[in-house]
């Protein structure tokens, strides 16, 4: 285990926070869009974010050096391997309806359909992400430090 | 003359730190993910090695096991090799989504991780500061 990994960890850490504020940015975008490709209003994404698992390479690097699987899972089975995002996946919650009977989207009752976004959840999701992103990084500021200190033994 | 017992034990120190750095590093990076259970370096089987290798100081000429083709010698010392499991950690609060990872307590260890890695490495840095003292004849 050395300080690549955890920089790979930070990075996998910190590649699915940017995907989550890139998903909040373009829910914010369209907070008012009425109008897709699929028709109805623009529905709301959210990121899935899953545990990770151990790479085919890193295993094998694992078993070439003579470490065994041992070495890689503890003996509970448990094993550093990040997070994945396992996909952009939409919410499923009721838009919201507004009155607007002058609006070329609006039904029969004057109602218009708008997209499920509430702009607080977002902003709250935003600063989560980014606490999240900022976490990791003071992570990887760790790594390299402890990597300096190392470079530094004999001097 | 650098495979001494105190330096295979700080070489350990610094694997497991450096595990644990990476295990702190894979429980941020999954703080939001739904179900994670934190992970930690194993200290138990660190320490369960070390005591297990422990040399027997009244060996007259201590050996040293690193390699797996060496024969073992009486009061031979043990150098343990290869990575340092993690374990995972199922105590903590959990949050509705079954995430235990706090970034606070995640925070502090890595802070204390950081300490622990400059102070092995400072320490080993001392022991061949010693031997380069001596080499270049006091």
């Amino acid at each position: 285990m050395g300080f690549m990994d955890s920089l790979n960890l930070s990075a996998s850490g910190m590649t699915a926070e940017r995907l989550r504020m890139d998903v909040i940015s373009n829910n914010l975008a369209n907070v008012n869009t009425t109008q897709t490709p699929e028709g109805g209003p623009f529905r709301r994404k959210e990121v899935e974010l899953t545990e990770g698992t151990p790479s085919f390479s890193k295993t094998l690097e694992g078993l070439s050096q003579g470490e065994g699987l041992s070495a890689l899972t503890g003996d509970d089975g448990s094993s550093l391997a990040g997070v994945r995002v396992s996909g952009i996946v939409n919410d499923s919650t009721p838009f919201i309806e507004e009155y607007e009977p002058g609006s070329p989207d609006a039904d029969k009752r004057g109602f218009v359909k708008k997209p499920n976004i509430n702009v607080v959840t977002e902003m709250v999701d935003m600063m989560s992400a980014s606490r999240a992103y900022e976490a990791d990084v003071t992570a990887v500021d760790a790594a390299k430090g402890m990597a300096e200190k190392a470079l530094d033994i004999g001097k | 003359m650098l495979d001494t017992p105190i330096m295979s034990l700080l070489e350990r120190s610094l694997d497991y730190s450096s595990t644990q750095q990476a295990a702190i590093s894979a429980n941020l990076s999954n703080v939001n993910t739904p179900g994670y259970e934190r992970k930690d370096a194993s200290f138990a089987t660190v320490l369960a090695q070390a005591t297990d290798g422990a040399t027997d100081q009244s060996a007259p000429l201590p050996g040293l096991i690193n390699q797996p083709g060496h024969i073992p010698i009486d009061g031979a010392y043990t150098s343990p090799t290869g990575g340092v499991p993690v374990v995972t950690d199922t105590s903590g609060e959990m949050r509705i989504d079954g995430n235990n990872v706090d970034v606070d307590t995640e925070m502090s260890k890595l802070a204390e991780n950081q300490i622990y890695y400059q102070a092995v490495s400072q320490f080993m840095g001392g022991q061949l500061s010693n031997l380069k003292y001596v080499i270049g004849g006091g």
